[in-house]
């Protein structure tokens, strides 16, 4: 206790600092801190001052017209507060358990300043629970109710918190309110008051029990009002000890004192606090009601008691904010932790393991990847391949036009040719040497024409093969372009800039040469005259031209088996290398799907309009080795499925153009060596291999 | 006022405090859970180029067999019984040409395949080593990792280049010559 009382006495002038511009004297104080010894003096002799004073009012009446009047109830009671404080005084001096003592006053003090609470809130209505002195305090309270200054006394009481109003309601359960601040709380709050103790002191006395009953009283009790809080310290100062009933009656005793300048002794009280106001001139009533008014305000918050909540607010977030941020921080490393399963139960924990470690997904994204980098590469890459396309197109369209033209002089070469026989026929000889045959200017001129195209066909055949290289390197790149596209979407060192400047150069030489194709440069020996002109005469019949039939089959009887087809007889069709109009026209009524006329090398036009009436499938001319267009027209306009030319090995455009018009299904011309400007896509044509670009075009086409 | 600052002044100094001190506790644990994010994002990225290379490797080889197929074609109807003859040909040429080249890319896909599946592999085991550690460190109090940290550093450095791309070099590719293509082509004669 005197360590205490040592303390407070070090806090004190900070506390009496403080507390000069609430009206409490630092003498005031200063007398409360010694309050076992000399403050005790002091305090009496206050106390012995004020009920001088109080008794000299006693005699002129009961109203607290002045300061010093104090009925002879009041003085009793300052009287028996006084005789208490001097009971506990001469207690903690005789108490050898000073430190039960100290417990015993702190749990006491915080009844005391509960039931102070209670008493400023509820207008002193609410006593506490039975004590040896509430039945002598009560009757001097019912009578201070009724005294003038009570009105004064509500008035702070009505000033208080609402929540203080609580704890005036459970005033009377002094002990399970201790009970209900649990140590942690209780702790907080003495670190935070002791922290703060020495600007506080003021407030309540320099007494250690009574920082102890501050700390069990709510910060409002402390902060509720100027008078109040002299009213506390004095009767803190007064009886340490004392019950919660002496402190309310103190306390309304030294309310009343403070807001009327009257200390109303009672039968017990000492006469120290109220002597405070003989020290320091106190605020007179109006003064009073006016700080009341502005420092309490109607929230019951003092500016001193705004910063102290203030403090104790900012601390208590500091203390949340870090608290919980050190659980989220935890929380999430846990939650991190708990996501990724145990490594004993995931495939990849074994080195060993050849399987794909199943690594748990964790929250770093993928780096970067150079998509665009590669888009652009596979852009380039198929731009490039399309380019690539298209001009190998274009080769293929120009090999298709120089095939064309080679079939073209090849047909003319053959229609002259057929010129000159049918020249040398006429004539009625069978042979014409070549002297003769250029002294006829038909003969001559024919030869010139075919020895010339026969160039134009050989000379052609350099840019065609030129032209199918190229389309090919063409397809190469084009191919190549695909598969660097493939890999360069995965992979990141395709080297594709050089393969696109590659393609380009190759693409821009061959655009080049599609523009410079000729045929100038090609040195080609044309072939004699003579020796064209031996040619046609190996093909010179020794007969002039009739329908006897050919030298290849001499024993056919053709003019027997077209007596017996013509009779019905089927059975020898295979075998005619000649047809008549009149037999094809008897043939056409077989029933058969497959007619093969094979041994056929020849068929003129009236033959064919007469065979085209057959009603089979597949017709075979495969010994034709020549179609003319007369021919094909009416070939044209069979109503059949299959057609096989396998004997022709070109066809002139005309003819194509004909035949395409055709309704069937499949043309064999498994011969023909040059490409087709086939126009009919529903008509599948077989073709040797080397024809597959004249295929292609017409599907491109189609 | 001046009673508060003081008092907020040493509730920050206690959480600060506080903080560094469960955070220096938690270090090693923490740089332990970075490094396996380390790794299972590298893994992953492997496993991810390995899957690509799985991916071109496998259409490679089928543009590889459709070019064989045209070639095989090519030979059987032109009738080309010798390699002579084959090279003569564009299309057979060139469909040779790409093949050899085809066939050096796809070797190389399964090469790059191999690596990236080793490489999971010792990354997995890096995981698990630093998962064991982590365990360690969350029962026990303290645990020398800096040799694995260090170890897992560099072996992610050095996967790092891999990791986030393909990388074949073309340049170090062995092109298989035309006569073991035609050879290919062509067994029978």
């Amino acid at each position: 206790m005197q360590e205490k009382a040592d303390k407070s006495s070090k806090r004190h002038p900070t506390s009496s600092e403080q507390n000069a511009g609430l009206g409490t004297p630092a003498g005031e104080d200063s007398a409360a801190e010694n309050e076992t010894d000399a403050l005790s003096d002091d305090e009496l002799a206050v106390f012995r001052k004020i009920m001088g004073e109080i008794e000299g009012q006693e005699d002129g009446d009961d109203k607290p017209a002045d300061n010093a009047d104090l009925n002879a109830e009041e003085q009793e009671r300052l009287q028996s507060i006084l005789e208490s404080t001097e009971d506990v005084k001469e207690g903690a001096n005789t108490a050898g358990d000073a430190d039960d003592d100290d417990d015993d006053l702190d749990a006491d003090q915080q009844k005391a300043f509960e039931s102070i609470m209670a008493q400023i809130e509820g207008g002193a209505e609410e006593e506490p629970p039975a004590e040896p002195v509430k039945a002598e305090s009560d009757p001097a309270e019912e009578a201070d109710d009724e005294t003038d200054f009570a009105a004064e006394l509500e008035k702070v009481a009505k000033l208080a918190d609402s929540g203080a109003s609580e704890d005036a309601a459970d005033a009377g359960d002094a002990d399970d309110d201790d009970d209900d601040l649990n140590e942690d709380q209780q702790k907080a709050f003495e670190s935070i008051l002791a922290q703060i103790e020495s600007g506080d002191d003021g407030d309540g006395s320099g007494e250690a029990n009574i920082d102890k009953a501050k700390t069990d009283l709510s910060a409002e009790a402390e902060e509720q009002a100027p008078i109040a809080k002299d009213v506390l310290s004095a009767d803190a100062e007064a009886e340490p000890s004392s019950n919660d009933a002496h402190q309310a009656v103190n306390a309304k005793l030294t309310d009343e004192t403070k807001k009327t300048g009257i200390t109303t002794p009672s039968k017990r009280e000492p006469k120290a606090a109220p002597a405070k106001k003989d020290d320091v001139p106190q605020p007179d009533k109006e003064t009073l009601m006016a700080d009341d008014s502005t420092v309490i305000g109607k929230s019951g918050i003092t500016p001193k008691k705004k910063k102290w909540l203030l403090s104790v607010a900012v601390i208590c977030a500091f203390l949340g904010v870090g608290i919980g941020g050190i659980f989220i921080w935890r929380g999430q490393r846990s939650d991190h932790h708990d996501a990724q399963p145990p490594v004993a139960q995931q495939p990849m924990a074994t080195a060993s393991t050849s399987t794909e470690p199943a690594l748990p997904a964790v929250a770093p994204p993928e780096p970067e990847r150079p998509e665009n980098t590669e888009a652009t590469d596979v852009a380039r890459l198929k731009q490039v391949a399309g380019a690539l396309d298209r001009l190998r197109g274009k080769l293929v369209a120009k090999q298709g036009e120089i095939d064309e033209l080679r079939a073209y002089y090849q047909s003319g070469i053959d229609a002259e040719m057929k010129r000159i026989l049918d020249t040398v026929r006429k004539s009625g000889n069978s042979t014409i040497s070549f002297k003769a045959a250029m002294a006829d200017a038909h003969i001559s001129l024919g030869l010139s024409a075919i020895q010339r195209r026969n160039t134009y066909i050989r000379r052609l055949k350099t840019p065609l093969k030129a032209l199918d290289r190229d389309s090919e390197e063409l397809l190469y790149l084009s191919r190549k372009a695909n598969i660097f596209a493939i890999m360069a979407d995965k992979s990141s060192d395709i080297d594709v800039e050089g393969f696109v400047k590659h393609a380009t150069d190759v693409m821009d030489a061959h655009r080049r040469r599609l523009s410079q194709l000729n045929i100038d440069a090609v040195d080609v020996i044309p072939i004699s005259l003579k020796s064209l002109w031996q040619e046609i005469a190996q093909r010179l019949p020794v007969k002039p031209a009739t329908s006897a039939p050919s030298a290849s089959a001499p024993q056919v009887d053709n003019s027997a088996i077209w007596k017996a087809i013509c009779a019905g007889d089927y059975s020898r069709k295979d075998h005619l290398t000649a047809l008549s109009a009149e037999a094809a026209r008897c043939l056409s009524a077989w029933k058969g799907k497959d007619l093969f006329l094979n041994g056929l090398n020849d068929l003129d036009p009236e033959a064919a309009r007469a065979l085209i009436n057959w009603k089979g499938d597949w017709l075979g001319l495969n010994g034709l080795t020549e179609l003319t267009p007369e021919v094909a027209s009416y070939l044209a306009r069979w109503k059949g499925k299959t057609l096989s030319l396998n004997g022709l090995s070109r066809l002139s455009p005309q003819v194509v153009a004909i035949l395409s018009e055709w309704s069937g299904e499949q043309i064999e011309l498994i011969n023909v060596k040059h490409s087709l400007d086939w126009d009919n896509p529903r008509i599948r044509i077989f073709f040797r291999k080397n024809c597959n670009a004249s295929k292609k075009r017409w599907r491109n086409r189609s | 006022m001046n009673k508060a600052i003081p008092l907020l002044s040493l509730a920050i100094g206690g959480l600060i405090l506080f903080s560094a001190m469960t955070v220096m506790a938690n270090d090693k644990g923490d740089q332990l859970y970075r490094t396996m994010a380390d790794i299972s994002l590298l893994s992953s990225q492997m496993s991810q180029r390995k899957e690509d290379a799985i991916e071109t490797r496998d259409q490679l080889i089928a543009q590889l067999k459709a070019i064989s197929e045209e070639a095989k074609q090519e030979i059987q109807d032109k009738k080309i019984e010798t390699q002579a003859q084959a090279l003569e040909n564009s299309r057979i040429f060139y469909d040779m040409r790409l093949m050899a080249e085809i066939q050096a890319y796809v070797d190389r896909y399964t090469q790059r395949i191999r690596y990236y599946r080793v490489a999971c592999d010792r990354l997995g085991y890096l995981y698990q080593q630093a998962d064991d550690d982590l365990k360690i460190i969350h029962t026990l109090s303290d645990l020398k990792i800096e040799a694995l940290i260090n170890q897992v550093g560099k072996v992610l450095d050095g996967y790092l280049t891999d990791a986030q791309t393909l990388v074949i070099k073309p340049e170090t590719l062995s092109i298989v010559p035309l006569e073991q293509i035609w050879t290919r082509l062509n067994p029978a004669r």
